[in-house]
């Protein structure tokens, strides 16, 4: 019972994983080899992107990453 | 001529959406199997042999060859001169390391020689990759052996306990080290899966993950990757943040993987010990080594320090076997002289603290003593780090100049440097106190505080994926 709760805790994690970087997710998928089931995957990747886009949801991970880039170039030498 | 080998990175990484998918699926099958014990073991191994393979499937043989040589050995000591078979075992497995790992290395320097000499010669050079994790499962198969031989673990029968004690995929490529001792009596209990055990597991992922990902992936690209590549373009003083940058650099990468392995063994229902207590708080190198890759350290201290003689036989009997063990643990980092540099700048000190009879001090001698301390392991890390020597030595003739330009130096990165100290200098048991809390709530809050702790990291982290620094060795 316990590792059942644990195992949904793990998909739960994964389907959260999934909304926020959808991103991440389709450019893992162009890096398959090529075949027709992994273009099917890229194209279930890039539906499921678009669906996180149009939520939202998507824009969230790459406002944070463009301000981490931001304070990434503010150099002590500049301040 | 000093060389580095190119590390070679597994696709299952730890921290890549392939381990996410692959952990959850070994995690129910293993649970699934709870009750069934032998089918159990075989699942786990088969996961770990997939884990393994997944980089190169042909090394499986390899792992799979030390692990039998291991157990054969465990079983002809029952009928056979003993020592003869720990002897020979001893000299197999560490003739597999050395053909992969300091072949190149040893042609190497022996063309070097020759060529000082006036003796051109063309040696039979030839391209070996380094099979990953070699010097972990290498130290492990020696491990049970030796135990076997101490009485301190039965010899095994059958192969599997002993196959699946080497290949256990969470501590295969990188440790920590966990000795036969520890580990088989685990097999002969059956597998429970506590509320405990979750918590551990969920924040050592957590702990693991922010290390590496965050603060170890932004420094090495920030600061210490760029100081190290060009030193002749640093000024003295971003030498110096780069040198502490790698310091924290490899704490974090290595200590990082640590907690991820030791949280998602605990998570198949098993303990490993902590392989790290915040190490750069010791005020002596003597306390350093029982805080920084303590399975390694106790490993080369029972293993090779004691049976060397240990400090039995006088004190330039101990000064020697201290600077031996230290050199031979830095070869075991790599083939090549920086490597050995290193451990003997370790073995060397460590011998020095036993001359002066120097124990970590208190009040300000403590704190003497933890300013030396820290700053000679970081020298000593100069070593580990630089490309060659002349990379090294440019580094400390820098540092010599005293100046004090911050170049592109970020505040970010200053921030991200700092962080690490507070690891190192905050609650000895934050982990366990985290987990303590944990379990004190419901699972769905837990694990509502993984996913959460999972979000951020990812969303903190850099882009990409770079390979955990202990996987080259």
């Amino acid at each position: 019972m316990l590792a059942t709760r644990c195992l949904a805790i793990f998909l739960f994690g994964l389907l959260t994983l999934a909304t926020f970087q959808s991103s991440a997710i389709v450019t893992t998928t162009y890096d398959l080899p090529e075949s027709e089931m992994n273009e099917r995957v890229v194209l279930l990747a890039e539906t499921w992107h678009g669906w996180m886009q149009e939520l939202g949801l998507a824009g969230i991970t790459e406002a944070i990453s463009e301000q981490l880039e931001e304070w990434r170039e503010q150099t002590i030498a500049a301040t | 001529m000093l060389h580095h080998f190119t590390p070679v990175s597994p696709a299952l990484l730890f921290p890549t959406p392939t381990f996410a998918i692959f952990f959850p699926l070994v995690f129910a099958a293993a649970w699934a199997l709870r009750e069934r014990e032998v089918a159990r073991k075989w699942l786990l191994l088969g996961a770990s042999y997939v884990f393994y393979g997944w980089w190169d499937w042909r090394f499986c043989f390899l792992l799979l060859l030390a692990s039998l040589v291991a157990w054969a050995a465990g079983l002809a000591q029952r009928d056979g001169p003993r020592k003869g078979v720990v002897t020979v075992a001893v000299i197999a497995l560490l003739g597999i390391l050395a053909a992969f790992k300091y072949y190149g290395f040893f042609l190497q320097s022996l063309q070097d020689g020759l060529f000082a000499l006036g003796l051109q010669r063309d040696l039979p050079f030839m391209q070996i990759v380094l099979p990953v994790g070699i010097s972990f499962f290498t130290f492990q198969a020696i491990s049970y052996v030796v135990d076997v031989y101490r009485r301190e673990v039965i010899a095994r029968e059958a192969p599997l306990d002993v196959l699946l004690y080497i290949a256990l995929f969470p501590q295969l490529v990188a440790g920590p080290i966990v000795r036969a001792a520890d580990f088989l009596p685990q097999l002969e209990r059956r597998a429970e899966l506590t509320r405990a055990a979750i918590s551990v597991g969920f924040t050592l992922i957590a702990f693991g993950l922010f290390k590496k990902m965050v603060v170890a992936n932004y420094l090495a690209v920030d600061l210490v990757d760029p100081v190290f590549l060009d030193p002749q373009a640093q000024s003295s003083l971003m030498l110096l943040l780069g040198t502490y940058g790698y310091a924290m650099q490899i704490y974090c990468d290595f200590s990082g993987y640590s907690d991820i392995a030791i949280g998602t063994a605990a998570l198949l229902g098993f303990h490993f010990q902590k392989n790290f207590d915040q190490p750069y708080r010791a005020s002596s190198l003597q306390d350093f080594w029982r805080r920084w890759h303590i399975s390694l350290s106790q490993w080369l201290r029972d293993y090779l320090y004691i049976p060397l003689g240990g400090s039995r036989f006088g004190t330039w009997k101990t000064y020697s076997n201290l600077l031996t063990t230290m050199v031979l643990g830095g070869l075991w980092h790599g083939a090549a002289w920086n490597f050995l540099i290193w451990g003997a700048i370790h073995g060397a000190w460590l011998a020095t603290e036993r001359a002066l009879g120097w124990r970590g001090g208190t009040g300000a001698g403590r704190m003497l003593g933890w300013l030396v301390t820290f700053h000679l392991v970081c020298a000593a890390w100069i070593f580990f780090r630089a490309a060659d020597l002349d990379v090294a030595l440019t580094m400390f003739a820098g540092l010599a100049d005293f100046t004090v330009g911050t170049g592109e130096l970020a505040w970010f990165t200053l921030v991200v440097l700092f962080v690490p100290f507070l690891f190192q200098f905050g609650p000895r048991m934050l982990a366990e106190n985290v987990a303590a809390k944990l379990t004190a709530v419901p699972l769905w809050l837990a694990g509502g505080a993984f996913i959460t702790a999972i979000l951020v990291i990812v969303w903190l982290s850099p882009p990409g994926t770079a390979p955990f620094i202990y996987f080259q060795f």
